[in-house]
């Protein structure tokens, strides 16, 4: 069965430029004609079967992150249609969706919640997650005040605390000291191998080679080529350099 | 959305907590604002208006708590997508979610203000249960708009950002041409009743303030002005998500 199939997708973001200067531009660029958006992805197409660990390659502006929250669902195409089987959760940009005055054991109830889960769930998760940070009694602190490094432990362990049928996962590797780092990585490794779902955007050659069987390589909104990792990332690296 | 209300009713909550972090006196500070204005500003217009104290002060402070919604609801909720961005860019649960959590926000601040008033009624002998009971009708309008308002000022909001500043100005303006410090027959017997009539705002503040002092139903043109109006923000609020639902995410 196929987790995530794309279909003729595309993406067109407004470009903000036209917006700062409100409705006088948009009239202006009706007038003239003039694009007020940037296309993202165009017609796109692509399947994940279920089990495929994906890596996604490419340039930055190539489209990975949008693509990654196409199939999160944040974002809906203006065009084609998405289909996700089974339930997602999606690692984008740890450092949003926290509230800063608000302290770690609140942060986790509210993330917690927009997953979806119940009150003894989140009861026994919390724990979980707490354990898993090693924030020790910070967690009754702002997180305002905590180091960069403690933030992305909190925010590593609790978007990491469920075991989805699908991960997506956005240049999020590389968390907290060397040790928690460690920790993380096996996390993650883990999730993976539970035979499970996954796309992950990555500019680490490493991570490609350690954790996906297939990667797609994305240039400018486009697939230049998809297939196993031995086939693709030497050419995607030989073109990249 | 069911499922999510727990949600929207803990983010509210933390809403309430948040704004009033690492003060002393907390949350009671919406209602000391409001008592401390209702009651130093009643006794002095009283004075200089030749009024009874008695009645004027509930008046006023009913007033002063129903404005203070109608600010909320058209400056927080036009915010309400952009003050969830972090949640919106994360997961994709429904947008209505926030929507919610808005009005439940407004709702508590709301109840607080609003207890100054029952407190001051209470306070001149004027607390009535009859007159609470005309003024259901009332709340239940007043709840239908605040809720109407925010959905539709939530989606227009993240579009157009100066929106939420150009209302600013216009709250104020309009605090001044609305009857909320002063009665409307003020206006009505000057001549310039049309005023009051064509204003909402007169109409919500009418439905409420009524039933509460004077123990009777609200004029009929009162309830149905406020329909209309509520009437007029949804179909804004249906245009507005119609063209900008599936964009939210985009414009944040």
């Amino acid at each position: 069965m196929s987790a995530i199939v794309l279909k003729d997708i595309s993406v067109n973001f407004p470009i903000q430029g036209t917006q700062l200067h409100g409705s006088k531009a948009s009239w202006f660029n009706k007038l003239t004609q003039r694009k007020e958006y940037y296309s993202a992805l165009n017609e796109f197409s692509l399947t994940v079967r279920e089990g495929d660990r994906v890596g996604l390659v490419g340039l930055n502006g190539a489209g990975k992150s949008t693509l990654l929250r196409v199939m999160g669902g944040i974002y809906t195409p203006s065009s084609g249609s998405v289909t996700v089987n089974g339930n997602v959760s999606s690692l984008f940009d740890l450092s949003t969706g926290f509230e800063m005055e608000l302290n770690a054991i609140e942060n986790i109830k509210v993330r917690l919640l927009l997953l979806g889960l119940n009150k003894d769930e989140i009861r026994d998760l919390t724990g979980e997650i707490v354990a898993f940070s090693e924030l020790g009694d910070f967690i009754y602190q702002p997180i305002r005040t905590y180091s960069a490094g403690m933030f992305l432990r909190l925010a590593f362990s609790v978007s990491t605390c469920i075991n989805p049928d699908i991960l997506l996962a956005d240049e999020i590797i590389g968390a907290g000291d060397h040790i928690f780092a460690q920790k993380a990585q096996q996390r993650l490794k883990r999730m993976m191998e539970n035979g499970k779902t996954s796309v992950l955007a990555t500019h680490s050659t490493e991570l490609i080679y350690t954790y996906c069987d297939r990667v797609v390589w994305l240039n400018k909104g486009v697939v230049v080529m998809d297939g196993l990792v031995d086939e693709v990332m030497p050419l995607y690296l030989k073109a990249a350099l | 959305m069911i499922q999510y209300r727990t949600l929207a009713a803990y983010l509210a909550w933390l809403d309430l907590q948040s704004r009033f972090r690492r003060t002393r006196l907390g949350v009671l500070w919406v209602f000391i604002q409001v008592a401390s204005f209702s009651i130093g500003a009643g006794f002095i217009w009283a004075a200089i208006f030749h009024l009874e104290p008695e009645e004027f002060v509930p008046f006023l402070a009913i007033g002063f708590a129903l404005w203070g919604l109608f600010v909320g609801v058209f400056t927080e909720g036009s915010g309400a997508f952009v003050a969830a961005q972090g949640y919106i860019k994360q997961t994709s649960i429904p947008l209505e979610v926030y929507v919610l959590r808005t009005f439940l926000t407004q709702m508590l601040l709301f109840s607080i203000s609003f207890s100054v008033s029952i407190l001051i009624l209470a306070l001149v002998g004027k607390l009535v249960f009859i007159n609470l009971v005309y003024s259901i009708p009332g709340f239940f309008i007043l709840s239908l708009f605040s809720f109407c308002t925010i959905y539709s000022m939530a989606y227009i909001g993240v579009r157009y950002r100066d929106v939420q500043h150009a209302l600013v100005g216009f709250f104020q303006l309009f605090f001044v041409l609305t009857p909320v410090i002063y009665p409307p027959e003020i206006l009505i017997e000057r001549g310039v009743g049309f005023a009051v009539y064509l204003n909402p705002f007169a109409s919500l503040i009418d439905i409420i303030r009524t039933p509460l002092l004077h123990s009777k139903f609200a004029d009929i043109q009162s309830y149905g002005a406020s329909m209309l109006f509520i009437l007029f923000i949804c179909l804004l609020g249906i245009v507005s998500r119609y063209f900008l639902h599936r964009k939210v995410a985009y414009l944040l």
